[in-house]
């Protein structure tokens, strides 16, 4: 126990160094800045910011972009709430009980119940990471390579059971993704693969165009192909009425803050879980529960509390798997991964005896910029309203131009800007062939961890694939794994899967 | 909408298979029969001593199966809600297709073009080029907004990148 406090105090040293506090701060400012303009979530975000963190230290790096994911959350909310233009996904169902709030003239204490609410959630689910991950970090420390090949098979498989769309087609992601992950040197062989005599490929394909390609240059291509003249239209905001919730909202918005915060402390737990799942299910589960349910989407304001709640909370111990078991649940957390590679971090247990800074500065840090969100956000509600002003013609010209001075600035080489524009095209024709980007992300994060461990449990068994069943945890993670396999067949789990998004 | 941009409104109410699996399915086969094929050449291996080409291999295999799975479902593997989509007319389609090889052509065209000239041009011209072929891609820009956006964008990108991150490029054509 006292370790933890130990750690605690480590990463509040840590989070609040004036450099890391700056780029707390900027990453939270930025992360909101672009999750308040519609188009861009936040994992094209973090991917087009990458390059920018390379340079910085690790830990700094890690906090900003950390920063740039709760921000781009929040951001979404806000719009949500006040123009009924969610930013990003996990903010739709925000925008149903959120808007006809705003329409009553309780907008202001619509903000409010979604800043405390995600504020309360943070704090929660804060301290729910700095308890348990060091506990789990020690189990996981047991873990031989036949346990974390099945593991990363079970991670990579779930995040595909809980995402949406078809599961076929996010496998061809997946194998798509592992090739991509095989390029480069074979570390056993020395043997180069798939490098086709470039040498710039022979460390690997690089990351940052990778990203950059299959998220935000993919996703903009989407926009341009359906953007058409319109109108000046300037979206008009109703007056917001004083901020704080009146005794009866919050009567009822606590209780549901707390269940929205429990509910996504979980789901954010699940490979491919997080924000996105967090928030719908929490709107579910708390129109269930309530006694008022057939009054949700007439402004009620448990029904923002609770996915606002939830999302935070999902975001918040996403990081959980990844930092003690080096294991990505979705695609941001995948980007997370490639930031940590790119300084020369491999994540997994061992961050925490090795890196203890590292660690603790960015669990200390998600509580910081909890705080920042929370005193930034409301007081500029203004200022964020008059960014939805910038028109979308203009605003993609700037960010193909930070993209690609982004992807040339990492290795000064043009061969990275090619790479970007081919990712681009393969991103923007899978997402017409119906196929999600996140598992195929992964799937290049984890190819080459998860090959390196097939092949040494082989190794260490001979040859003999019963060393995948001998094995307890291993013959476990199998079993979930034959398990979800033949779930997919069923319609029960279909069903639910295309429920659990219906809204 | 406020983004300044809204949906092609082409539904006529009809409605029609969603096809994507095919180009899915080819693209699966395709890409795994070459990635198979390139393996094949690398070392396989053994089991108990695996090779270079061990894991693309059967990673290749599988892709081929599942290419093979989904032009076999024909589109079934969509969620209900999605397998069906607006029927388009010839013309729409065309009109479509059109609409399609202008954003893609002026916006990855100009990202080529950016890639092919930053190092002879400099970071100034190539900005400027970048923002002046992208903007095609949109219906919406005007000429003079686009000017001053491309002007102001190399300012920034040149006091920001160069002269602050340090990003290696001239900033003018030529060597300075």
């Amino acid at each position: 126990m006292f370790e933890i406090f130990d750690g605690i105090s480590l990463g509040l040293g840590v989070a609040t160094l004036p450099i890391n506090l700056a780029f707390a701060l900027v990453g939270c400012l930025l992360g909101t800045l672009i999750g308040v303009l519609p188009g861009l979530g936040p994992t094209a975000t973090i991917a087009i910011l990458l390059p920018i963190t390379y340079g910085l230290p690790p830990e700094t790096g890690l906090i900003a972009l950390a920063g740039i994911y709760y921000g781009a959350q929040y951001g979404g909310s806000t719009t949500s709430i006040l123009l009924r233009l969610p930013g990003e996904s996990s903010s739709v169902v925000t925008a149903l009980d959120g808007y006809e709030m705003t329409r009553k003239g309780r907008g202001g204490s619509a903000l409010a119940i979604a800043a405390l609410g995600s504020f309360f959630a943070g704090t929660v689910a804060t301290i729910f990471i700095a308890v348990s991950a060091p506990i789990l970090a020690i189990v996981v420390l047991k873990f031989g390579a036949p346990e974390y090949f099945m593991l990363m098979a079970v991670g990579l498989f779930a995040s595909i059971l809980l995402a949406r769309g078809s599961v076929l087609r996010a496998l061809i992601m997946i194998m798509v993704g592992l090739l991509i992950g095989m390029v480069g040197m074979d570390v056993n062989s020395g043997q180069y693969r798939y490098t086709a005599g470039f040498y710039e490929l022979m460390e690997g394909a690089p990351f940052v165009p990778l990203v950059i390609g299959f998220f935000g240059i993919a996703d903009i291509l989407l926009s341009l192909e359906r953007a058409v003249k319109s109108g000046e239209a300037v979206p008009q905001v109703g007056k917001i009425s004083r901020l704080w919730p009146s005794r009866e909202e919050m009567r009822y918005a606590a209780p549901a803050s707390a269940r929205g915060t429990v509910l996504g402390m979980l789901l954010g737990l699940l490979p491919g879980g997080g924000a996105l799942l967090s928030s719908f299910v929490a709107y579910a589960a708390e129109r269930k529960i309530s006694k008022r349910g057939h009054l949700f989407g007439t402004g009620l304001p448990e029904a923002v509390a609770a996915p606002e709640s939830a999302n935070n909370a999902g975001a918040q111990t996403s990081f959980m798997p990844l930092l003690t078991l080096g294991l990505p649940s979705n695609a941001i957390m995948a980007l997370m991964t490639g930031a940590m590679l790119m300084q020369g971090i491999v994540p997994g247990p061992q961050i925490m005896t090795n890196q203890p800074a590292l660690f603790w500065g960015l669990i200390a840090s998600m509580w910081i910029g909890n705080l920042m969100l929370l005193v930034i956000n409301l007081p500029m509600v203004g200022v964020w309203v008059q960014v939805l002003k910038v028109k979308y013609q203009y605003l993609f010209p700037t960010i193909f131009v930070v993209s690609a001075i982004g992807v040339y600035g990492v290795n000064f080489t043009t061969f990275d800007l090619y790479l970007m524009v081919l990712a681009g095209f393969l991103g923007y024709l899978f997402a017409k062939w119906r196929c999600e980007p996140a598992p195929l992300i992964l799937a290049v994060v984890l190819g080459p961890m998860m090959e390196e461990y097939f092949r040494r449990a082989l190794l260490v068994g001979r040859g003999d694939f019963s060393i995948f069943i001998n094995r307890p945890i291993s013959l476990t993670l199998l079993i979930i794994l034959v398990v979800m396999v033949v779930a997919t067949a069923a319609p029960s789990i279909n069903k639910f899967r295309n429920e659990a998004f219906v809204e | 909408m406020a983004d300044g941009y809204t949906d092609l409104d082409i539904s006529s109410g009809e409605t029609v298979r969603d096809s994507t699996h095919i180009p899915l399915g080819v693209f699966s086969i395709l890409l795994g029969s070459i990635t198979g094929y390139i393996a094949w050449s690398y070392d396989i291996g053994r089991v108990t001593d695996m090779g270079a080409g061990y894991f693309p291999f059967v990673i290749s295999i599988m892709l081929v199966l599942l290419g093979i799975a989904v032009l076999m479902r024909g589109g079934d593997d969509l969620p209900a809600a999605e397998s069906r989509v607006s029927a388009v007319s010839a013309g729409e389609r065309k009109l479509q297709l059109l609409r399609t090889l202008r954003v893609l052509g002026s916006a990855l065209g100009g990202l080529v073009v950016f890639a092919l000239i930053l190092k002879p041009a400099g970071m100034v011209v190539s900005v400027i080029a970048l923002v002046g072929i992208v903007s095609f891609a949109h219906p919406g820009p005007k000429f003079w907004p686009t000017l001053v956006l491309a002007f102001g964008l190399a300012a920034f990108s040149a006091v920001v990148f160069v002269i602050l991150l340090k990003v290696q490029i001239g900033i003018w054509p030529g060597v300075f």
